[in-house]
């Protein structure tokens, strides 16, 4: 599911390539710099720069392998830019591409599918702090192997994860996913199941050293405070910093779910 | 005696020739089924099969009764016996059938009947093409069947006569205990699924079960554990007397007993359950193997026989002398008690490991059958209600039970993955709502329980938490709540209120599903207010699904509901308020905003500006992209909203945004401008005109040039020949890009070209002479190559004049991407210059470089169109020898498949179809395989319009290549040829969910053709139903989602074809109701549309069918690029029909939406025709 085969502008002979450096999946390659894989393998710059949009596309739930290279083929080159289109103008520019060229389109999208995409193109955008729409691919222990795997269950998004979790039993080595990976992730989802916290935050007060919420809920909103301050000094830009109120604020809706 | 031997004799005559003719009626009836379907006349391969298995169906019988006889004799005396002789010819047909087979499987065509055959077929045979493939052939032959033979003889103590029995008996055996085994636990499981319901569903239910009802459940259950149990005891029974001392050369009659009823009656019903009825058999060798099964049945119960009688085996062995050799293998049991138990043994481990593998497709087949046998209607008139005016019939309608307990069992069934994560029980989920849907719609009563029954289980006890010892939560619940949307549409009494009270106590989830609900439910307008009303708080939900979800509700209720002004209004009013209430809640305006969008194709003329306009410059937010996504989408409504607001529109503001830094803005914004242009004064047209020019060329963003070139372009279809002054000069648009193409800066020049490709085709100047001098030159490559790119798109004036030879000498380049480029380019050109010599670019079909050999073959199959007979053997050649397994290949495999299809689409012939079932069936790269289907199927659209597929290719010395193309014996393809090959694709394992759905897609299509075909009075859709009865039989083979939707699909067409068969609006409607439910897709009546259109051509009668499906496909997708060209396509009907207020309602339709789209073609033939129509008026 995460090979780099399945994508017709890696092809054949690029997948040979970069499997001489071990980059078999798309997680591998987007561990190294495209300075540092150009270098050892003598791929032009500029097929890399490609091959990274395509891959940065192909994290929209919902979008296969093919449909993120018709994407690039109508100059859609990154999520951001999915987020800002239209569907009806991204179904006639995949029309002409279908009429014009070789690429061969057997089912245009509908409306409604683009539509999808676009959706889901801006939820990988935004900052969810409220609701459960989140995809999942946002979460950082999810590579993009994890989420290739969770999308033949239909799993895109955390809502999708939680009612279908229960009926998976082992998911996560269905997915393969290491299970210390698979623990800290359910660990996280309690976080963000919280109106208030997002996957940053989330983030923020694992690497604090609160591993989920129940030790959150028994630790003090000052100590707390302290924990995540020693995080986020650390961190080279922070998006948002967090504050005596905003743990209060999130004690609270603790309770309120709780209750 | 001689009385009871002439009778013996008159009962062997009748049951043969009964028997005959029953095995003979079974195959003839079903081949001249498929012949109906092909257009084919029953030849000799037909009266093979049916004579084939007629007869080896008797044989079995024959021999079976008179083994029966000889046993059940108690005189003493010898009856007339026939056994020894009909046994010589079993053996034969033993011995000699599988050599038969092998050659069968080598023919080019795909012939194998199970997975060993497919294995053989696609993994050896396939490789191979005409006589070599007959020569491997013969090879498998002799090291399957007589290379283990002769290993064993020299390895054992028996006769090489006796192995050679034995070997090729355990073959057909090891079939008919498979079979057994598929029929033993489908029979277990479906009975269980069906009489075990939990307690939970009992008491929601209020039906309940009695002491007496249970008990029997329990018996029938065990019941159909029996046969089981007693294969479990033959083995049993040998391996505790073994312990004991017991050997294999004694006697056991009840072993033999045992024995014969597992694998005979049973086997024989497993055969039928499981492969007759569950394999589409279309072929001589389908029907060949189950008489071959039935060889094996009968000489299997000689065996068995051997254990209960063993002087009568003897006797029969006796009376033949050819039979002898076999004598020393029925001299004791040490031969065939062994078989007997490895039988049961197939049996009991093959079953218990189906029966184990809860999440199989076997078991979900099981459950979606059972729910289609609790369901029971076959027949739409069981459903319909009949209110025909006049007398009523006196006889008393039959009140139909269905079995409510399975449906709704299978409607809440929790999800289930296989190990490739398909949800195996959502098809049966989905058949249960279906069917649910479908018993309610005409039965008050019975929708009132389901509706209770759906609330108990699916809200009220998640609502209330009390109901915790019924263990609800286990339940997947959406399908039942998507279950109360339908039939809340025609119930809203029952479902409506309960629904929105259970709105704000529900879980987020259920929140979501019931307002998708609600949302169907609020089509109409007085339901519309209510549901408004009571969703208002969650429009400004801090969670963003949540609010989403309200807001879709809405868009839906707008876009598929109630047309009037009055409706969208109210509608609309809700999310005014929310706007002007929630102004400084970011999140809640983004969400708002973003179903404006959505809703702005249809309500465009509805919507207040002064609403919008507030959102332009909107800064409220925290968060930046929120901020940015309002002003976008506000841009965005704006632009649809212009044609009907020239005079409000905000223009300074909008083109200040064209310099804005955000690509985004600047990219909405330059189309915002494109559409105020087509409708604004002659005072502001040149000034914005020109900034569109400038930024074409001058915007750092590719995505605005692009906008911007496409704009101009749509300004110029409607202001043709318009020359703004730039720099005092009165300049052409034309003439101000091909300076551009002259540019020092690359970039520049570049866009230049690309803009060209649109602009240039709408001016009568022939640009070719600019474009060569720069081709000429060849100072900049890249240049050379967009010049020819824009040849490759312009009009026919710049193909007319194009320099071949130019051309021509490129292909010769030594850059690649210049010689890929001068293909593409003769290949568009072909269009208007068939003289093309195809020479120069079938030269390239081995390039070294693979982009020119793509182009190649994509350019083949255009030139190909005027010149099929030199081109199709060229791509037959390629895709022959191309390596179509490789994965580096894919792409020039589609390639050739895609050419082939496009040819065959102008020419249809019996070469190509054969090539293209070929590499369908073959070994094939899976993952190429839609592709091909998609070829196929667009030379079925080529039949539909041209007539029937024959012989095309003259060319002896292709043939003598190629020489397994000539010998295929078909003389014309139809149609249903092609839905034959098809169908048999759907079985084909191991194939991507997205390649069957491709395929799926292509029968589909197709189908349409057999709705109205002449036909027998007192045979109503006899093509259609074998079709979907070939379809049932693939999914046994081959569980598939996509072939269930496909089953939908003809039960969808036969429904619409009843809507035509009644003069009763009502009837009609339910009728239409009914083709809907089975076929939910507005794509697949669009196309069905298009398919009438087609034959609508030849007999207009289809104008009527056209006319239908384009309305319920609109009614299913009221906003679909294929929306605005059904409604065109109804205009232009009802216009030729001279109904030209309907006709002018509908162009005035497709005319509003097509601005929306920017489609200024269409808009113009929509204006063109409300003109003419006015005349009528």
């Amino acid at each position: 599911m995460n090979d780099l085969s399945q994508f017709e502008s890696v092809g054949f002979e690029y997948t040979k390539k970069l499997k001489t450096l071990k980059i078999k999946n798309i997680d591998d390659f987007l561990k190294y710099p495209i300075e540092f894989i150009h270098e050892k393998s003598g791929i032009d710059i500029k097929r890399l720069e490609q091959f990274s949009d395509l891959f940065d596309l192909y994290r929209v739930p919902q979008l296969s392998a093919r449909e993120a290279e018709l994407l690039y083929n109508a100059n859609i080159n990154s999520v951001e830019e999915l987020s800002h289109r239209q569907s009806i103008r991204i179904y006639y520019k995949l029309k002409n591409i279908d009429e014009e060229t070789y690429f061969i389109i057997l089912q245009l999208p509908t409306f409604a599918q683009i539509d999808e995409w676009i959706y889901f193109a801006k939820m990988l955008t935004k900052r969810i702090k409220y609701g459960l729409n989140i995809p999942l691919i946002l979460f950082p222990m999810v590579s993009i192997r994890n989420a290739s795997e969770l999308k033949n269950y239909k799993i895109f998004t955390l809502n999708d994860f939680i009612s279908k979790e229960p009926n998976i039993p082992k998911i996560w080595r269905n997915i393969n996913m290491k299970r210390k990976d698979y623990k800290k992730l359910i660990g996280m989802i309690g976080f963000v199941k919280i109106a208030g916290v997002d996957i940053y935050f989330a983030k923020i007060f694992q690497d604090a050293g609160i591993k989920n919420v129940k030790e959150f809920k028994e630790l003090e909103a000052d100590e707390i405070l302290k924990m995540v301050k020693t995080v986020q000094i650390q961190e080279i830009s922070c998006i948002e910093e967090i504050d005596i109120e905003t743990i209060k604020e999130i004690k609270k809706s603790i309770l309120e779910d709780e209750f | 005696m001689v009385l009871i031997d002439t009778l013996i004799i008159s009962l062997y005559i009748t049951v043969g020739v009964i028997g005959f003719l029953f095995g003979f009626s079974l195959v003839f009836k079903n081949l001249k089924k498929i012949n109906r379907i092909e257009r084919e006349k029953f030849d000799f391969g037909d009266w093979l099969a049916s004579i084939g298995f007629g007869s080896m169906f008797t044989l079995a019988i024959l021999f079976a009764l008179n083994l029966s006889i000889d046993t059940i004799n108690a005189s003493g005396d010898p009856l007339p016996s026939i056994a020894g002789y009909l046994l010589a010819i079993m053996l034969g047909i033993l011995l000699v059938y599988p050599l038969w087979e092998v050659f069968f499987l080598g023919r080019p065509t795909s012939d194998s009947v199970h997975d060993f055959h497919k294995f053989l077929e696609s993994r050896i045979l396939d490789r191979f093409k005409g006589k070599i493939a007959y020569l491997v052939s013969f090879g498998i032959f002799i090291v399957i069947y007589i290379i283990p033979v002769i290993v064993f003889t020299l390895l054992s103590t028996y006769d090489f006569l006796e192995i050679v029995f034995i070997w090729f008996l355990l073959f057909p055996l090891f079939f008919l205990n498979y079979f057994a085994a598929n029929g033993i636990v489908s029979g277990i499981l479906q009975t269980s699924y069906r009489r075990t319901i939990s307690s939970d569903i009992l008491e929601a239910t209020n039906i309940g079960q009695n002491k007496k009802k249970k008990f029997m459940n329990g018996f029938t259950i065990a019941i159909t554990w029996l046969p089981f149990l007693l294969n479990a005891y033959t083995i049993a029974n040998v391996l505790i007397r073994a312990a004991s001392g017991y050997e294999f050369s004694q006697k056991d009659n009840l072993m033999g007993y045992i024995s014969l009823i597992t694998t005979v009656p049973l086997g024989i019903k497993g055969f039928f359950d499981k492969f007759w009825n569950k394999k589409s058999k279309t072929k001589t060798i389908d029907f060949l193997f189950s008489g071959y099964i039935f060889i094996a049945i009968g000489i299997n119960m000689l065996i068995n026989f051997f254990q209960i009688n063993k002087d009568l085996v003897g006797s029969v062995l006796s009376q033949v002398n050819i039979l002898e050799p076999l004598i020393p293998v029925f001299s004791d049991y040490t031969l065939l008690v062994p078989i007997i138990v490895i039988q049961s043994f197939i049996t009991l481990i093959y079953g218990i490991i189906i029966f184990v593998q809860r999440n199989s497709d076997f078991h979900s087949d099981i459950r979606l059958r059972a729910t289609s046998i609790a369901f029971g209607i076959k027949d739409l008139d069981d459903l319909i209600i009949k209110n025909v005016p006049g007398p009523k019939k006196s006889r008393k309608i039959k009140e139909r039970k269905y079995d409510f307990l399975t449906l709704y069992k299978s409607l809440l069934l929790p999800n289930l993955y296989s190990r490739y994560g398909v949800d195996l029980n959502e098809q049966v989920r989905l058949k249960a709502r279906q069917y649910l849907l479908l018993i309610s719609i005409n039965d008050t009563a019975h929708a009132q329980k389901i509706v209770n029954f759906v609330f108990e289980t699916s809200i009220d006890s998640k609502v209330s938490k009390d109901s915790k010892e019924l263990n609800y939560s286990k339940y997947s619940v959406k399908e039942s709540i998507n279950l109360l949307g339908d039939i809340g549409k025609k119930y809203p009494e029952f479902v409506m209120d309960r629904l929105i009270n259970a709105l704000s106590d529900s879980d987020i989830q259920i929140q979501r599903y019931i307002l998708d609900a609600l949302g169907d439910i609020g089509e109409k307008k007085e339901n519309l207010i209510i549901i408004l009303d009571e969703i208002q708080p969650l429009l400004v939900s801090p969670l963003y699904e949540l609010r989403t979800a309200a807001f879709q509700a809405i868009s839906e209720m707008v876009m598929e509901g109630q047309g009037d002004n009055e409706f969208i209004q109210i509608a609309l009013g809700k999310i005014y308020n929310i706007l002007s209430d929630s102004y400084i809640n970011s999140d809640v305006i983004d969400t708002a905003m973003e179903s404006l969008v959505q809703m702005s194709a249809k309500v465009a003329d509805d919507l207040d500006i002064s609403k919008i306009l507030p959102f332009i410059h909107y800064s409220e937010g925290k968060d930046k992209d929120t901020n940015n996504y309002i002003i976008q989408n506000a841009i965005i409504v704006l632009g649809y909203m212009v044609y009907y607001n020239i005079d409000t529109f905000p223009l300074k503001d909008i083109r200040n945004f064209l310099k804005d830094e955000r690509n985004f803005i600047r990219y909405v914004a330059s189309d915002a401008i494109g559409n105020f242009i087509l409708k604004c004064s002659d005072g502001h047209k040149e000034i914005l005109l020109i900034d569109l020019m400038v930024m074409s060329l001058y915007d750092e963003d590719s995505d605005v040039n692009e906008m911007c070139a496409e704009s101009i372009t749509e300004f110029l279809i409607l202001n043709k020949r318009y020359e703004p002054i730039i720099d005092g000069q009165k300049i052409s648009v034309l003439d101000y890009y091909l300076k551009a193409l002259s540019s020092s800066e690359r970039k520049i020049a570049e866009k230049a070209s690309e803009a060209l490709k649109s602009i240039s085709p709408l001016y009568e100047e022939n640009i070719y002479p600019q474009l060569e001098e720069i081709i000429k030159k060849q100072e900049n490559l890249e240049l050379v190559r967009d010049c020819l790119h824009v040849i490759a798109l312009s009009g026919i004036e710049e193909h007319l004049s194009v320099d071949l030879n130019l051309i021509y000498n490129l292909t010769e380049h030594t850059d690649a991407s210049v010689r890929a480029e001068a293909i593409y380019t003769l290949g568009l050109l072909s269009k208007n210059r068939p003289e093309i010599d195809e020479k120069h670019v079938i030269k390239l079909i081995d390039d070294s470089d693979p982009q020119v050999r793509q182009e190649t073959i994509f350019a083949l199959g255009k030139i190909g169109i005027n010149k099929p007979n030199e081109v199709i053997p060229v791509l037959i050649q390629g895709i022959f020898d191309i390596d179509r397994q490789s994965e580096d290949k894919i792409n020039e495999v589609e390639l050739f498949a895609e050419s082939l299809g496009l040819i065959g689409a102008e020419h249809p012939s019996n070469e190509v179809i054969i090539v293209l079932q070929s590499t369908l069936m073959g070994d094939t790269n899976p993952f190429t395989k839609d592709v091909i289907a998609h070829a196929l199927g667009a030379i079925g659209h080529g039949m539909i319009r041209s007539g029937n597929a024959t012989k095309r290719i003259e060319n002896d010395a292709f043939y003598n290549r190629v020489a397994w193309l000539r010998r295929s014996g078909k003389i014309e393809y139809t149609i249903g040829n092609l839905v034959i090959i098809f169908i048999e694709a759907l079985q084909l394992k191991a194939i991507p969910n997205s390649i069957m759905n491709e395929i799926s897609d292509a029968v589909q299509d197709l189908l349409p053709v057999f709705l109205f075909v002449d036909e027998d009075e007192r045979k109503k859709n006899i093509i259609l139903t074998t079709i979907k009865e070939l379809l049932a039989q693939a999914y046994y083979s081959n569980y598939n989602n996509e072939i269930l939707e496909t089953i939908d699909r003809v039960d969808s067409l036969i429904s619409f074809k009843r809507s035509f068969e009644t003069d009763l609006t009502s009837l009609q409607e339910q009728f239409v109701f009914f083709a809907k439910q089975y076929t939910s897709d507005g794509k697949q009546f669009y196309d069905q549309g298009g398919v009438f259109l087609e034959l609508a051509e030849k007999d207009p009668e289809f104008y009527d069918y056209a006319l239908r499906s384009f309305e319920i496909a609109i009614d299913l997708a009221p906003f679909e690029f294929f929306t605005p060209d059904c409604l065109l396509h109804m205009a232009s009907i009802l216009e030729q029909k001279k109904e030209y207020q309907k006709a002018k309602k509908k162009f005035e339709e497709a005319l509003e939406i097509f601005s929306s789209l920017d489609e200024i073609e269409k808009m113009k033939e929509c204006e063109s025709a409300l003109t003419s129509i006015q005349q009528h008026l």
